[in-house]
């Protein structure tokens, strides 16, 4: 099993930006010389949207000023200077039960999705009912190796599970593990939980979660599927788990359904025992760096400190990528720190970037044959390139999931999943100005388009 | 049948047809008659006809028959300008008065003296750099250089120049807007001829975080408020701004300015 290691060096100044997740940015509770604890909370939420920022170390504030973020952009962030000691807000375990306080301690603790969208918004979204609940174990397993036993981990992530059902008032719960993760499938196949054997079932065909329910007759069911790898994997997800068809711009909730994160299920299982908000995250570091591995990071650290706790670059680096390598975002500095939605960071290696020129499509349909989702990349990134984004549409560029496997196969090197980004960017924001009246066809389902 | 009769007999039922036909036509087309006003045919074919859609119809002939119809104003298409507008008024006996010409200016002289944070690589498109990071420029309010306004021209009447930045042909140049309909970053603006003054900088930013991206761009050092001999300049969160009623054009300010982002034209 592979292990997580616990960064012990303390960064000379940590940079906790107000926003790391998708939606309002916090208000600053600190200024400038303020002494803070670790678990102090330093950013307020000033609306729904919005999950509150702790303090991860104990220390001084430096300034709170705008830096840089991975996201590219600049955000006002507060900026610590640490010192050794770690004087810790006392942190009191949830007591109380319900719906209601589940939920705002959520908000509280400040827990987010890795995708972005604070978890309580996830569980309990505006004019919207969940329920179902899935916990997407596909990407982040490894996660579970920081706990002592396969056991343990399964039997917390069936707790987490619970507690969702409970904030989200779902009536079933279903954690979707990946198909060729043995050690996870071992580690819940077999086990009892309340009275029942769990069984990890396959999602095969056309047995979805509905038939695995009638089948084992229980509330909690346990499958696994292929890894679904993409930027945009909701509507896809939640399509190839349960069944339902998510509508363009709408977020799985309208379909009754809350995709939560391994991650996210550890923080709501820490938060109900122990208290603790979420300031610390794994993050797995790989590629050119001399001990590649899984760390557990305080909030806040910059990448350099994180590199440098894995023992520096290997070689020259030339490319530091946070959140994989297809889907995330290269990093122009190394100033930047790992906020919650960080997963991974990778460093890639001369002769690993390649630069080259697009040329014109060969209509090799290599796209074509990898496209999870069976779209025709060339022909909607062609027609998005001259503008023509109705036609996108009727290409069903919508459902594309942003794993950028059709730009990776592409002899010609064109920049197909830009240019279906961008298309669907535009279409997204030809649809937003249209009046409510005209635009009712395109809406289904709660909370849709409004995001 | 021997064959003159054969020749005789299909040249009589073509002939039948076409005659039917022909009569089925005339019949058809005075009983459905759609009525133009003829005055809208006429203004049609003075409209320079690229169907632009810069003065906010359907296209050339649309325009033709609000104009005719609906009162739009005469110098409604920005394309033909005051010649065209002129003819228009001939044909529907109205007068006008010529307003003064109009091209967009760039408010941005960063280009190649603007930093960059990163390679981009990606399409060639300024919307597309946009979605990433706000762009690769140092500058957030800054030019991008890639041209989107180049390829919303239908005039061809805008490049990028080798500063990276827009240069705008006034020979070529209608007037219709579609290039600052096109940029992200609102860079193009319109200013009258007459207007020779312009700032050519939109960073909001305070002096010391422009210097450290841009060589060109505006640091608010207020030197030109104090040249100024007609209080017509002033400096507003960090960037100049010019009242054009006030300014007289005698460039003292385009002189003292250090980072040289006041422009005479």
């Amino acid at each position: 099993m592979t292990e997580i290691n616990v960064m012990e060096t303390i960064p000379e100044k940590m940079i906790i930006p107000l926003k790391q997740h998708n939606g309002d940015i916090c208000e600053p509770l600190v200024s400038k010389g303020d002494v803070v604890k670790v678990g102090q909370k330093i950013g307020e939420c000033p609306s729904d949207k919005c999950a509150a920022i702790h303090s991860s170390v104990c220390g001084e504030v430096v300034s709170v000023e705008e830096s840089s973020h991975p996201s590219g952009n600049r955000i006002n962030s507060v900026i610590i200077h640490p010192v050794e000691k770690t004087e810790c807000e006392s942190f009191i375990p949830f007591k109380d039960s319900g719906k209601e306080q589940l939920i705002s301690a959520i908000k509280e603790a400040g827990i987010v999705e890795n995708y972005g969208t604070p978890t309580q918004l996830v569980l309990n979204p505006p004019d919207c009912d969940i329920d179902t609940v899935l916990v997407n174990a596909t990407a982040s397993e490894w996660v579970g190796h920081s706990y002592e036993t396969p056991l343990e981990y399964a039997s917390q992530m069936l707790d987490s599970l619970r507690l969702l059902m409970e904030a989200a008032g779902a009536s079933r719960g279903v954690i979707v593990l990946r198909n060729d993760d043995k050690d996870s499938i071992d580690a819940f196949d077999g086990l009892d939980y309340e009275g029942k054997t769990i069984m990890v079932a396959p999602l095969i065909g056309k047995r979805r979660v509905d038939y695995y329910f009638n089948d084992q007759d229980t509330d909690i069911i346990v499958v696994s599927q292929d890894k679904i790898y993409g930027k945009n994997i909701f509507e896809y997800f939640t399509y190839n788990v349960t069944g339902r068809k998510v509508p363009f711009r709408c977020t799985p909730a309208s379909a009754g359904v809350a995709i939560c994160g391994v991650k996210s299920a550890k923080a709501i299982h820490d938060l109900v025992n122990t208290g603790m908000p979420y300031i610390e995250t794994v993050v797995t570091v790989s590629g050119q760096v001399n001990n590649p591995q899984h760390l557990l990071v305080k909030i806040g650290t910059p990448f350099r400190d994180v590199i440098e706790a894995c023992g520096g670059y290997r070689g020259e680096p030339a490319k530091l990528i946070s959140n994989g390598v297809i889907t995330g975002v290269a990093q122009y500095e190394e100033e930047v720190p790992v906020t919650k939605m960080t997963t991974s960071i990778i460093v890639q290696g001369k002769d690993e970037v390649l630069k080259d020129i697009s040329k014109e499509c060969i209509h090799c349909a290599r796209c074509v044959d990898v496209c999870p989702v069976d779209l025709i990349p060339n022909r909607i990134a062609a027609l998005a390139n001259q503008g023509r984004f109705d036609e996108c549409k009727q290409m069903y560029v919508e459902n594309c999931i942003e794993c950028g496997r059709c730009s990776s196969v592409c002899p010609s090197k064109i920049h197909i999943m830009q240019l279906l980004q961008y298309s669907k960017e535009a279409i997204a924001k030809a649809y937003e100005d249209l009046s409510e009246k005209e635009s009712s066809n395109l809406k289904s389902g709660c909370a849709c388009g409004s995001e | 049948m021997s064959m003159p009769t054969l020749l005789i007999q299909s040249m009589a039922i073509l002939g039948g047809l076409t005659l039917a036909i022909g009569v089925m036509l005339i019949v058809a087309s005075k009983k459905f008659k759609v009525d133009v006003n003829p005055l809208v045919e006429e203004v049609t074919e003075i409209l320079p006809g690229v169907n632009c859609g810069a003065c906010g119809y359907a296209g050339c002939s649309d325009f033709a028959e609000h104009v005719v119809e609906d009162n739009a104003p005469l110098t409604g298409c920005p394309v033909g300008g005051f010649d065209v507008a002129k003819e228009i008024g001939g044909i529907l006996g109205k007068e006008v008065s010529e307003g003064e010409a109009e091209y967009p200016y760039v408010r941005c002289n960063g280009g190649v003296h603007c930093v960059d944070r990163f390679n981009y690589e990606g399409i060639e498109d300024c919307k597309a750099v946009m979605m990433l990071s706000e762009g690769e420029k140092g500058c957030n309010y800054g030019c991008m250089g890639r041209g989107t306004c180049v390829r919303a021209c239908p005039f061809d009447a805008i490049h990028i120049g080798e500063d990276r930045l827009p240069k705008i042909n006034k020979n070529l140049c209608t007037s219709c807007g579609l290039c600052i309909e096109s940029c992200p970053n609102d860079i193009l603006v319109f200013a009258k001829e007459s207007e020779k003054v312009h700032v050519v900088c939109m960073s909001h930013d305070k002096g010391k975080t422009v210097k450290a991206v841009c060589e060109n761009g505006c640091i608010g050092c207020k030197l030109c408020e104090k040249a100024c001999p007609v209080d017509a300049v002033h400096v507003t969160k960090f960037l100049a701004e010019i009242d054009q009623e006030k300014c007289i054009s005698c460039g003292k300010c385009v002189e003292k300015c250090p980072q040289g982002c006041i422009e005479m034209r």
